[in-house]
């Protein structure tokens, strides 16, 4: 009696997840066919995906003198495909980092935010921003400088926590100090630098896709093909590190060895997404909790779920972020906040009701 | 000898005819601010301007504005200044551009910054060239002293409105000549030592920064020119040890937006000076003693006006060696003259104080 009950219950828990899981791919395939209709040139919903064609067929679609006029072509190929693609990239990308992070750590608060790894970002592009100083040169010395620092950030917060042996609250109070460290440092640059360099760093800050561009797209595609499918085979490993260390070894998990590893795949894929965007980190907390409270907390569909809620947040968030108030774009960041924590506070109260 | 030859279009003779009569039929091979050199076969007739300095600049050397399809949204917010903008495309701004408004306004050329937020400026290139790799990108400061001059002439060349560069360019020099001639002739020694504060409390001007070098041209002494930060805040103990002969305090920006065009209120500006001279112990200090605190907008310090603001401060600087540089004339020349503005700047704006 009891094992079939717990059958039925784990069956109608599949079939839930499966459920999800369509429901958010179809809701993301809609919202991308959207968002490539929508910004400020003044092109229909057909002259954009007109456009859309006429860049794949250059000879098999005539277009209309008007959207040559217009550049219709350049306008959808050039700026608002490679922004759509690199919101669900980027969505998928840090929400996954985001899980992965709270699992590894047992502890809902981490993320990229508490861990430091945003706020050394910052400090990376801050410096490059006011002091002009980095690695890399011309286009790319602000990018360079934020990875840099973002990876600096999670291979100190790895160094310090192996020298005190690997405990999960000793990495979010070091993360948490080096948040303050970066803040401080990105501060006072901010207080001695000019208004239009404060200015720069502040745009930088906020996170926003207006940087996004065909060739970062590929960068950010490429690391997140490469880091996530190992993430998702060894998903069962967050599972057991979840229920603690003791129970992880028993279960035959190498747990330094997996913890080091997925500590550093999260951190790779949310450097190279921040260090193109700014600090959009909060969907890494958002969107891993939002999912957990609808399908729980098995990291086999956990994982790839709060990556597609992830997406969905961005992409969303950065249409509405694009068409709020005409002829302005709100800063990508921003608006995830406004979107995301209200949805995720009204889950909250909702579970605590029940 | 069949063959059909395509009658000219009126625009291509309009083209051939500026060619002709600008760049002596030949193609324009110019060189930017930032270094870039681009070769021109027509005029530019479609122009998008981030750089609102920039498009100072070119009403002074006097551009037709219908040749401009966008701008930034700066000069969209100042229908006192710019009144024949309003209703141009919306550009957005350098951090924060409208990338769709800008193709969809199809300019055959877009102006940035050369070197103030590089950065952003060179994001702004890249992704306009994968949007339509045919808008050519040119990049002036318009602001900075030390290339002013050379800006001025290399836009007029580019769009032909060399006389006006001329012109304006005598105007230009006799202000900034009549100022270096008279400072030149103080020893280092005799020079005027002036704090200079920004619209934030205590924010100076160090070594190499734009004031430090306005200071310069206007023959006074910056005492925080040894200071590496380029714009530092400095500590008011130094300000009173360092004693400094005048004050001037820039206002317009931060937290301190009044004044300027479209403000004929200088109560605000004297509030700001109230407050400088009631700094504790700053009564000790040569300029509060003597009354020589002056606040001025960046408006006619900060951008391609800086030569008024410069005059200004000569003047302060040097009341004696000065008795006939009257910058307020200086302003309303430019203004009639140049900018073509029907601007009444006895009954309106407000520019310094005391007045």
């Amino acid at each position: 009696m009891m094992t079939d009950f717990g059958r039925q219950e784990y069956e109608r828990l599949t079939e839930k997840r499966a459920l999800f899981i369509t429901g958010l791919i179809l809701v993301l395939i809609v919202l991308a066919g959207v968002a490539v209709t929508l910004g400020s040139a003044d092109l229909s919903v057909a002259d954009s995906y007109l456009a859309i064609f006429a860049g794949l067929f250059p000879d098999a679609v005539d277009l209309p003198e008007r959207m040559v006029e217009s550049n219709a072509v350049g306008i959808v190929w050039g700026w608002r495909l490679h922004r759509v693609l690199f919101a669900i990239v980027a969505g998928f990308g840090l929400a996954i980092a985001g899980t992965v992070m709270q699992g590894v750590l047992r502890n809902p608060l981490a993320s990229p935010f508490t861990l430091g790894i945003a706020s050394a970002a910052s400090c990376g592009a801050s410096i490059a921003i006011v002091l002009g100083a980095g690695l890399l040169s011309g286009g790319y010395l602000i990018v360079g400088n934020a990875f840099l620092f973002a990876m600096l950030a999670a291979g100190a917060i790895y160094g310090m926590a192996r020298l005190r042996g690997m405990g999960s609250e000793t990495m979010i109070l070091a993360g948490i100090a080096l948040m303050y460290l970066f803040s401080a440092v990105t501060s006072l640059l901010q207080y001695l630098g000019t208004s239009e360099k404060v200015q720069e760093v502040v745009f930088w800050m906020f996170g926003s896709l207006d940087k996004s561009s065909w060739p970062k797209l590929g960068i950010v595609a490429a690391v997140v093909a490469i880091t996530v499918p190992p993430l998702l085979w060894r998903a069962w490993d967050l599972n057991a590190l979840a229920e603690g260390d003791e129970t992880a070894k028993s279960l035959g998990v190498p747990v330094e060895r997996s913890m080091a590893g997925f500590m550093l795949a999260a951190s790779l894929v949310t450097a190279v997404i921040i260090c193109f965007t700014g600090t959009i980190g909060f969907i890494g907390l958002v969107a891993p909790h939002i999912t957990r409270m609808v399908i729980g907390a098995d990291h086999r569909t956990l994982l790839p779920a709060s990556g597609l809620v992830g997406a969905v947040l961005l992409l969303g968030a950065d249409c509405l972020a694009r068409t709020a108030i005409p002829g302005t774009i709100i800063p990508v960041g921003i608006m995830t906040a406004f979107l995301g924590i209200p949805f995720f506070l009204y889950l909250f109260m909702r579970r605590r009701d029940a | 000898m069949g063959g059909t030859v395509e009658a000219p279009s009126p625009e291509d003779l309009r083209d051939a005819a500026f060619v002709y009569e600008h760049w002596d039929g030949r193609p324009l091979t110019i060189t930017d601010s930032s270094g870039r050199t681009t070769t021109l076969w027509r005029p530019l007739q479609r122009i998008a301007v981030f750089n609102s300095d920039t498009l100072e600049m070119m009403r002074s050397i006097g551009i037709e504005p219908d040749r401009v399809v966008g701008v930034s949204k700066y000069p969209l917010e100042d229908p006192t200044f710019f009144p024949e903008y309003q209703g141009k495309a919306n550009l957005g701004s350098i951090w924060s551009p409208d990338y769709e408004q800008v193709a969809g306004a199809r300019p055959d050329a877009v102006f940035l910054y050369a070197t103030l937020s590089e950065s952003s400026c060179n994001e702004i290139e890249t992704t306009l060239a994968s949007i339509d790799p045919g808008i050519r990108i040119f990049r002036f400061d318009s602001y900075r002293p030390a290339v002013y001059a050379g800006e001025v002439r290399t836009l007029g060349l580019l769009l032909g409105k060399e006389e006006g560069a001329e012109r304006f360019l005598v105007f230009h020099g006799n202000v900034t000549n009549t100022v270096a001639e008279v400072v030149g002739a103080i020893p280092a020694d005799d020079r005027v030592p002036v704090y200079l504060e920004s619209w934030n409390d205590y924010k100076s001007a160090g070594k190499g920064s734009g004031y430090d070098e306005k200071i310069k041209l206007a023959g006074g002494r910056n005492i925080f020119a040894d200071n590496p930060v380029e714009y530092p805040v400095v500590d008011p103990e130094a300000v009173i040890s360092r004693n400094p002969d005048v004050i001037v305090k820039i206002v317009g920006a931060g937290e301190l937006v009044f004044g300027g065009y479209g403000d004929d209120d200088p109560s605000s500006f004297e509030n700001v000076r109230r407050s400088i001279t009631d700094r504790p112990v700053w009564d000790r200090i040569g300029a509060v003693r003597d009354d020589r605190v002056h606040i001025i907008h960046s408006d006619v310090i900060g951008g391609p006006e800086y030569f008024i603001g410069v005059a200004y401060m000569a003047k302060w600087f040097y009341p004696d060696l000065f008795p006939d540089l009257d910058p307020c004339a200086i302003h309303r020349q430019y203004l009639e003259e140049f900018q073509r503005l029907d601007y009444d700047l006895d009954e309106h704006g407000t520019f310094v104080y005391p007045a």
